[in-house]
């Protein structure tokens, strides 16, 4: 008799997150928020995906913005990181505590498609050594992970938003 | 959205419409732009979140994020605007603003 596929990633009654990730998953999900974050330390090129321009016809505005909102958006990054950091072998939480996984994933997925240059059908424009290669593969699990807890945030979006 | 306007015309128009109004009363607008490691799904999410958007207006804006390369998401004073900009960064979408 077949197995009946359940989400591994789901919403209880009460509002909070079941979360039936094997192990292998979840290491994968705290290497990257790792990675992430000593990536945050850098000036790597591939970062700056993460601080986009706000005001393209204006630079001295665009300046500003990154004056006042530079640090603010950095801050939320480490703030997703450390609640991954603190949560990911949980079985149950928060709405606001998958958020911030969702956030640092998808932030390591910006990271590496800008790394490997990807198009619109998620190829890169070169991924013929082998380390590109693993780096796709990352980023594609990485991309049905996000898929997962997307889904199931959206079962706490209010009623009228989700018709 | 605007109030209804009166049924009848005012004698006089003393409010500024339209290709008049003075640069600084002229709203600003949020601006997300296609990129292709931003998942769909994901994307269509944001906007239901943020904005509270409906499933079908939320997707609605998404395709055009995606055929057209860009949307626009929101409007309002130039403080409103950067908020929502920040918001959308916070969420890992290339958005801008610029005035209407």
């Amino acid at each position: 008799m077949p197995t009946r596929w359940r989400r591994p990633i789901r919403r209880q009654g009460d509002g909070r997150f079941r979360i039936e990730l094997t192990e292998p998953e979840r290491d994968l999900i705290a290497s990257a928020g790792q990675q992430l974050r000593e990536l945050l330390f850098t000036d790597s090129p591939v970062i700056r995906r993460l601080f986009p321009t706000a005001y393209t016809e204006d630079p001295q505005a665009d300046q500003a913005y990154r004056d006042r909102q530079g640090m603010a958006l950095l801050d939320v990054r480490f703030r997703s990181l450390d609640v991954l950091d603190d949560t990911i072998r949980a079985e149950i939480v928060t709405e606001e505590q998958l958020t911030e996984w969702m956030q640092s994933i998808n932030a390591v997925r910006l990271v590496i498609g800008t790394a490997l240059d990807v198009d619109e059908h998620g190829e890169p424009s070169a991924a013929d050594q082998d380390e590109q290669q693993q780096l796709l593969a990352y980023y594609e699990i990485l991309g049905m992970l996000l898929m997962q807890i997307v889904h199931a945030l959206r079962d706490s979006l209010p009623p009228g938003s989700r018709r | 959205m605007r109030a209804a306007a009166p049924m009848t015309n005012p004698v006089e128009v003393d409010q500024p419409t339209g290709d008049t109004a003075p640069v600084e009363q002229r709203p600003w607008v949020v601006i997300v732009w296609n990129d292709p490691i931003n998942l769909m799904d994901y994307v269509t999410y944001v906007f239901q979140k943020l904005f509270g958007y409906s499933l079908h207006e939320a997707e609605r804006l998404m395709l055009d994020v995606h055929q057209k390369g860009r949307a626009v998401v929101s409007q309002g004073t130039k403080d409103e605007a950067e908020r929502d900009v920040f918001r959308l960064h916070e969420h890992g979408l290339w958005a801008t603003m610029q005035q209407d």
